[in-house]
């Protein structure tokens, strides 16, 4: 196991003049024997973070530290990758095609000269704990893209490295298979008990596997911390995008019946609580704000008399089924709001017809507020409820 | 479309016939006895191959091709994988993209010049033998013994054409997967290791290309020996394509030797484009 740390991290690609900053100022810890995942879109900079823990790139500026020892920093790389007892799963798994699948979970044992009857035990151990013992006579071009992913994880555990690192370790996969890859990776690491840092665009990875995220967004540290607050509370749009599907409204602040609302078009009114620093935030500027809210904490209602709890939900007003498609089980149903101008995204259980007139309401504590440069107010809806005016 | 298609095969096909109406001649013309002496050629079967094959000026001609050729396969493969894997492990691009132009920068010269330039550097009193003595080192007899003679001229031959074999060599390996590259290098594997294990695994194609154009050359070649040595048919550099000089007058002798280095050269060849195409039907 092994704790690891970033202090100030940049990373500059090109020459002298023609430098661009991929990653820039980013510190975070991931701390022993955690499954740490690393979020953000493509390009955000999550390979380049990851290929810098391995020892395959050296910061430009910043420290890198493994168990509170300079690894890494300002150009210079001071553990060379073969020295920091690291096993690393590629996007691409990376096996040698010409070697049997046997040879390639053996080849850092061979390399490190152990020998042969060790070598023997140690990889069957691996195939039988990831279960591909009848795979290790043939060659990788041989078997399934799960199985080839099942050698390539042995063969990064099979030296007993301090630290795993996974980049996106799952893209090359179907859909059917991810899940139990995802639960295979979740069984090794917690019954070996090493590190492991998961590099992944997909939230489903993240959420399958790590406890402790970081999202990077820009280059830059978005957020860290649980995988659940990020999901829960997004420091920023991007973040919020990165770890999940979101729906963003305009909305700007009016004071109704006395206390503070975000209206939604001209009808659709939500009441918000804001802090001091939020109030004055949205007072120095025109009071417009954006409204986050996940698909998941949309709630349709068909019959206009249905009771809803009011404590738990917000009335956002009518609206009108655009679209139904249907997905891995559930109906994922595009509405258009009255009186805003945008497509919102939720699911349902049944099939709604295009052009069917509902109600929508929002869940209350997972409404998130953002101001107009896509940073979280830190908000919450009010406790009470206005009513919902028609 | 298809019509269109086989007017591209035109300038091809025109070549190809008149090369293969050459081929035809020449080997028609083996199995005559034309020569200077006799003013109108007559069949004679396989009398003229007889004749040549009997001819020890001929078998050693042969002996010291084919000796040159194998040396420059194997010691220009070797040469060139290790340039090649010194190549790849050059961080820097400038410094490889120099020592890549230093490399095979003597395919630019021509034989005559190497011959030159090598007989110069392989003086008894200078060039070579110079640094030897500066270091302490006897010096060596390079173009002035039986003996040596032929090593001497490999030597310049691989110096030659090593480069070539390198250009196939680095290609191959620069198009093995990077991430097995560093997979290999978290693993902690040497730059030996992953030469031995990863890159020549991956380089099939790079040594049949290189060995089929090494064993060409070889048969080949002529400027060098000539030039340093002279054409004397009894020395240890007497080629095959010496031999031609040797018999200048005997033309159907002549076609023999062609007939036969065409033979030859198609025992490497053959096989070679067999495996390509094979491998271009099934998609390797």
């Amino acid at each position: 196991m092994v704790k690891i740390e970033f202090r100030k991290v940049g990373k500059a690609f090109g020459k002298k003049n023609r430098k661009k900053d991929v990653i820039s100022d980013m510190s975070f810890e991931v701390s022993h024997g955690d499954m740490y995942g690393i979020i953000g879109a493509s390009g955000a900079g999550k390979t380049t973070v990851l290929r810098m823990i391995a020892g395959l790139e050296e910061p430009t500026s910043g420290s890198i530290l493994f168990d509170n020892k300079v690894v890494a920093e300002n150009g210079r790389i001071l553990v060379p990758a073969e020295e920091r007892n690291i096993g690393m799963v590629f996007q691409n798994w990376a096996l040698y095609p010409h070697m049997s699948n046997f040879e390639n979970i053996a080849f850092p044992l061979r390399a490190k000269r152990v020998p042969n009857d060790k070598i023997r035990e140690k990889v069957e151990y691996l195939a039988n704990l990831l279960d591909i013992t009848e795979t290790l006579r043939r060659r990788p071009g041989l078997i399934s893209g799960g199985q080839q992913q099942r050698v390539a994880v042995c063969r990064a555990l099979s030296k007993d490295p301090s630290l795993l690192l996974l980049d996106e370790p799952f893209s090359n996969l179907d859909a059917t298979i991810k899940d139990s890859a995802r639960s295979l990776v979740r069984t090794v690491q917690s019954e070996l008990g090493i590190t492991a840092i998961i590099v992944s665009h997909d939230p489903a990875d993240i959420f399958a596997l790590a406890s402790n995220t970081l999202c990077i967004t820009g280059g830059k540290s978005g957020q860290a911390g649980k995988t659940s607050d990020l999901y829960h509370a997004p420091n920023s749009i991007d973040v919020a995008r990165s770890i999940g599907e979101i729906n963003l409204l305009r909305a700007t602040v009016e004071v109704r019946n006395g206390r503070d609302a975000a209206v939604l078009g001209e009808e659709n009114i939500l009441p918000v609580t804001l802090s001091q620093a939020a109030r004055s935030s949205l007072d120095s500027g025109d009071r417009s704000l954006i409204v986050g809210i996940r698909p998941e904490d949309i709630r349709i209602v068909e019959d206009s008399q249905e009771q809803v709890d009011a404590r738990r939900w917000l009335a956002a007003g009518n609206a009108t089924v655009k679209i139904s498609s249907y997905s891995a089980g559930i109906f994922r149903i595009l509405l258009r709001l009255h009186g805003v101008e945008t497509d919102l995204a939720t699911t349902s259980e049944h099939f709604l017809p295009p052009g069917q007139e509902v109600s929508m309401f929002f869940r209350k504590d997972d409404v998130k507020l953002f101001d107009n440069s896509g940073y979280n107010l830190a908000a919450t809806p009010a406790a009470a409820a206005v009513p919902h005016q028609a | 479309m298809k019509s269109r298609s086989y007017l591209f095969f035109i300038p091809t096909g025109i070549f190809a016939v008149i090369l293969l109406y050459l081929v035809y001649w020449n080997v028609y013309n083996s199995f005559t006895n034309s020569s200077s002496f006799h003013t109108t050629a007559t069949f004679v079967g396989l009398a003229t191959y007889a004749t040549v094959f009997r001819d020890p000026v001929f078998l050693s001609s042969m002996r010291i091709s084919l000796i040159w050729a194998f040396s420059l396969i194997f010691f220009g493969n070797l040469i060139g994988i290790l340039l090649a894997a010194f190549l790849f492990n050059v961080a820097s691009d400038k410094i490889r993209l120099i020592f890549t132009t230093i490399f095979i920068y003597p395919l630019a010269i021509s034989a005559a010049a190497s011959a030159v330039i090598w007989t110069w550097l392989f003086n008894t009193n200078d060039g070579v033998n110079t640094i030897l003595r500066a270091i302490g080192l006897p010096p060596y007899s390079w173009l002035d013994r039986p003996s040596s003679i032929l090593p001497s001229m490999i030597l310049i031959s691989l110096w030659v054409y090593s480069g070539l074999s390198m250009i196939f060599y680095l290609a191959s390996f620069q198009n093995v997967n990077r991430e097995s590259i560093e997979s290999a290098r978290i693993d902690g594997a040497s730059p030996l290791r992953v030469l031995v294990r990863i890159l020549m695994p991956e380089a099939k194609n790079a040594f049949i290309v290189s060995t089929a154009l090494l064993f060409l050359f070889a048969l080949r070649i002529f400027s060098l020996p000539f030039v340093s040595t002279g054409l004397n048919p009894f020395t240890e550099t007497a080629v095959l394509n010496m031999y031609f000089y040797y018999i200048t007058e005997f033309f159907a002798n002549s076609s023999v030797v062609s007939v036969v280095l065409v033979i030859i050269a198609s025992i490497v060849v053959v096989p070679y484009a067999l495996y390509g195409l094979k491998r271009w039907i099934t998609h390797d």
